[in-house]
């Protein structure tokens, strides 16, 4: 277990390595860039100082870690913000929206994958696969646009832009309602066919004969007995989704204008806020890497098996 | 590899089907765009902007007045085309790193896969998104980025192909007998990557063409006048008020694309390793 | 005296890429109540599929047809799957062959033990069905029980598992207790055990035992009855040590050469006998007898398929050889 959460942090700082020496690749000097071509050369010096961008990158590399640390991620280039207080604003909303389209992914996508497994190739199997498939193929981005364009422009059923009042959490839930199912949507297709597949190859287990061997009724074998063995690569996908779902947030966070660590990376590239770009993609970065940790922590606590390995390797 | 035996299994799904026929009419726009559009896809005529669809512009007209259908037949080409040549770029760069990261001594071979590691570790348009930021927008640009993205799996899966060649019986037989590396990998590692590597690349296609336009439409990608969906989406977003036509159209050709190549992919998956087979 | 359970005409296909395979061959079976009751073939005589079949657990691609199974006096096959289910864990119990497999891995075994109580003993409470398990556990000789009750099935050796399974069928009390091979999977030692735990609990079943086996000597060890199957038919039946000493099928002749015991067998240096040729082929199976084209004696009248026709004493053979 430490060495997942070892290989993780080395993994941080490769793309912290990564993000650093991007900038230097920037196509001219980002400080002329930023200040414009009538910009004074010590303006553009100062800046670059500023910036941190005169020293070479080893140094650079460590001054960066040690300043993130401490929570110092630089300051905005524009406002002098610290980046930090940035990011921290924004992942609330952000959070929101992630947590509800995956609990729109489980709660819909869970019965629905059920369902068709119960009765493989009839037609509530044959429907659902053909609204998962339709579903999990569209880019998120063209899901809202639609979304936004029946149920909000059309229907008016729902508000187009924003996240809702501050302070007020229904008001927020249902302005995170569009932008969550949009995420959310192709999730449902995907968990529901994954969980098809297992159900379907878990009920043909031995164990699951047993039971029914003893008379146990269908639903119970099924919602008690077949259930869990198959969510376990469901789980397993959801967990790498959730990097899919942090790039498909930059999405419906612009699409729907709300504020977020999205809208924040996408408006700081506009203006070339390169602390802001930087500061931010690393949190996705190590959010994303967290989520992997606990997705194979979590395999420790459903699969009793995986614990006995962990238990004897920890001795061993 | 019996390619006949391969198309009919694919075909025997109504799924599969559609994949091979959407994919196939794709293609042939792509190539043919200039003989499907009916007008130039560049013309401006302020006149007619954000026209509902009629005789003349079978989609409608965008906010300069430029014909919407034959964007869009254009877009095919860009879409299918990065897809194509991303794919083929890190196909080929990954198979090579992954082989060389095989042979190679323990160092080189750790540095590269912690470089798969480390792209890995981003989400893949985060990743694109960081790149393209840094270097500016446009079509090579484009290109080469989103290939970045997708090294690390077809490195991955060349280079354990390989590691396993390696440590097999009749490798070693093979190299006892002085057959030159280059020789092994021809007729060892790439016949066993094919089917995976076949795979994974068809079912990454809509995944770039999913990425390319993510970044067309926050405008970071492909930019007008060249007709990427995504850069269509945007406008249409836009105009959104105005005209739904815009963004409808380039929406569904967007959805169109997406699905017909996963339902090939996934035809293709079951068809090639039925043990890959997730859903069936 | 009426048999406990009493199967006419059955018949099973496994619908397969090639065609339907006939797994089961107009079966006719009598078991009597409060018996052991043994039934001996190689694999793919259809021994399973039997068993299967009388729970109502046959897979979905099967095709059953059959004249009649009576169960306690009840047609099995006029009843609503519902109604068959709840016999399941009640009055029919099941001890599969791999209990590596057949125990679920992701839950405690005395969650599954409780569980599988609860189609007979619907109304009571889940701690006085978790101290029967307890106490059945430590019945069928698995040490250190109540600490048991919660630990996984992978926490348990190939042994210890087959208890437990032995005790979840007790544990229902059922009136048939089908035992499909349950130490094929185990090795010698540990088959020894379990040979001795099911002497052990004979007199704890009030009800007949079905042992499935392709070991003839754990049958002779355990069994009053046998039935002898090949390719999905019945060929022999009739008291253990008639049919095992005065064979009268040619099969079940060949089976016991077959047995090998190194203690008996005088002269080391002599080939092992077998019986020459292969199993029918189920998807085609031959209009003459099962058994015809191995059969070392076989004639003319073998070309129609005979039926199990008594020859005494309880004893019914499948065979021209003795027909009346």
């Amino acid at each position: 277990m430490i060495f997942k959460l070892l290989t993780a942090a080395l993994a941080v700082v490769g793309a912290v390595l990564l993000l650093l020496s991007l900038t230097t690749l920037i196509p001219g000097d980002p400080a002329t860039v930023l200040l414009g071509p009538r910009a004074t050369p010590e303006a553009v010096a100062a800046l670059n100082s500023q910036m941190g961008l005169d020293l070479p990158l080893p140094i650079r590399l460590v001054r960066f870690l040690a300043h993130a640390f401490a929570g110092d991620l630089g300051r905005d280039v524009m406002s002098g913000r610290p980046v930090a207080d940035m990011v921290i604003e924004s992942l609330p909303n952000t959070a929101l929206l992630a947590v509800s389209a995956i609990l729109l992914a489980i709660l819909f996508g869970i019965p629905l994958g059920a369902l068709s497994a119960v009765r493989p190739g009839r037609i509530a199997d044959q429907l659902i696969a053909f609204l998962s498939v339709g579903f999990v193929s569209a880019p998120s981005f063209v899901s809202s646009i639609f979304l936004l364009l029946v149920f909000a422009l059309w229907l008016d059923w729902f508000p187009v832009l924003g996240a809702g009042e501050r302070g007020d959490f229904l008001d927020q839930l249902w302005h995170v309602v569009l932008p969550a199912v949009a995420l959310g949507i192709t999730w449902v297709g995907y968990v529901a066919r994954l969980l098809r597949s297992s159900l379907l190859e878990v009920l043909n287990e031995p164990y699951i004969r047993t039971m029914r061997a003893y008379g146990l009724s269908e639903a119970v074998v099924l919602l008690k007995y077949a259930l869990k063995p198959a969510c376990i690569p469901t789980l397993a996908v959801l967990g790498m989704g959730v990097g899919e779902l942090l790039g498909g947030a930059v999405f419906a966070e612009v699409i729907f204008n709300r504020p977020g660590l999205g809208s924040l990376i996408y408006g700081a590239i506009e203006t070339r806020n390169y602390p802001v770009v930087q500061g931010g993609v690393l949190v996705v970065v190590i959010l994303y890497l967290l989520t992997n940790v606990v997705v194979d922590l979590s395999y420790v606590w459903i699969d009793p098996r995986v614990r006995l390995q962990m238990q004897s390797r920890g001795r061993a | 590899m019996d390619w006949r035996k391969l198309l009919r299994e694919i075909t025997s799904t109504r799924a599969g089907t559609f994949g091979v026929i959407s994919v196939g009419l794709l293609l042939v726009i792509a190539v043919f765009a200039p003989l499907f559009a009916i007008h130039d896809p560049n013309a401006i005529a302020p006149m007619d902007r954000l026209q509902p669809p009629s005789a003349m512009h079978f989609f409608g007209t965008d906010q300069l007045g430029r014909d919407l259908y034959s964007r869009v037949i254009y877009g095919t080409r860009i879409a299918i085309g990065v897809a194509v040549v991303v794919i083929s770029v890190s196909l080929i760069v990954g198979i090579l790193l992954g082989v060389s990261a095989a042979y190679a001594p323990r160092p080189v071979d750790q540095l590269i896969v912690s470089a798969f590691d480390i792209i890995n570790s981003f989400p893949r348009l985060i990743l694109a998104l960081a790149l393209v930021a840094v270097l500016g927008p446009g079509l090579t640009n484009v290109i080469l980025l989103i290939s970045i993205a997708f090294i690390p799996q077809f490195g991955r899966v060349a280079r354990a192909q390989t590691l396993a060649m390696r440590n097999s019986l009749f490798f070693e037989a093979e190299a006892v007998l002085g057959a030159e590396p280059w020789r092994i990998l021809l007729h060892h590692v790439l016949p066993n990557i094919i089917g995976p590597i076949f795979v994974l690349a068809s079912m990454n296609i809509p995944v770039v063409i999913t990425i390319e336009a993510g970044l067309s439409f926050l405008g970071v990608g492909i930019r007008p006048p060249l007709a990427s969906w995504g850069g269509l989406l945007h406008d249409g977003y836009t105009y959104l008020d105005q005209s739904p036509w815009l963004a409808l159209t380039s929406g569904l050709a967007l959805m169109v694309a997406t699905l017909g190549f996963t339902l090939l992919g996934e035809a293709l998956r079951d068809a090639i390793d039925p043990k890959l087979q997730q859903a069936r | 005296m009426i048999p406990l359970l009493s199967i006419r005409g059955l018949d099973v296909r496994y619908a397969t890429e090639r065609g339907p395979a006939q797994v089961l061959r107009n079966v006719d079976i009598d078991i009597p109540e409060n018996a052991v009751v043994g039934v001996v073939g190689e694999s793919g005589s259809g021994k399973s599929t039997l068993a299967l079949a009388l729970l109502g657990l046959l897979p979905a691609n099967a095709v059953q047809s059959a004249g009649s199974m009576m169960f306690e006096g009840e047609e099995l096959l006029a009843k609503t799957p519902a109604q068959r289910r709840r016999l399941r864990g009640s009055k029919m119990a099941m001890v599969f062959q791999d209990p590596m497999s057949a125990l679920h891995p992701l839950f405690a075994v005395g969650t599954q033990m409780v569980d599988i109580q609860r189609t007979k003993y619907p109304r009571v409470a889940r701690r006085e069905l978790w101290r029967r398990a307890e106490a059945m556990l430590r019945r069928v000789g698995v040490p250190d029980e109540a600490a048991r009750m919660s630990r996984y099935p992978h926490e348990f050796s190939g042994g210890m598992r087959q208890r437990v399974m032995i005790a979840m069928a007790l544990l229902v009390g059922p009136k048939l207790l089908i035992a499909d091979e349950p130490t094929t999977a185990l090795d010698a030692t540990i088959e020894a055990q379990i040979v001795d735990l099911l002497h052990g609990i004979r007199r704890d079943i009030r009800g007949s035992i079905i042992l499935i086996s392709h070991s003839l000597g754990l049958v002779a060890d355990l069994c009053e009855y046998v039935i002898v199957m090949y390719a999905g038919k019945v060929v022999e039946t009739g008291r253990v040590d008639v049919v095992f000493s005065r064979p009268q099928h040619p099969y079940t002749e060949a089976l016991l050469a077959c047995e090998i015991d190194p203690w008996v067998t005088s002269d080391k240096d002599a080939p092992l006998p077998r019986i020459p040729g292969s199993p029918p082929d189920l998807v085609a199976p031959p209009l003459d007898c099962v058994f015809a084209a191995r059969c070392p004696k076989r004639f003319g009248r073998c070309a129609v398929a005979p039926e199990l026709e008594p020859v005494g004493d309880g004893h019914s053979v499948a065979c021209w050889l003795h027909e009346h």
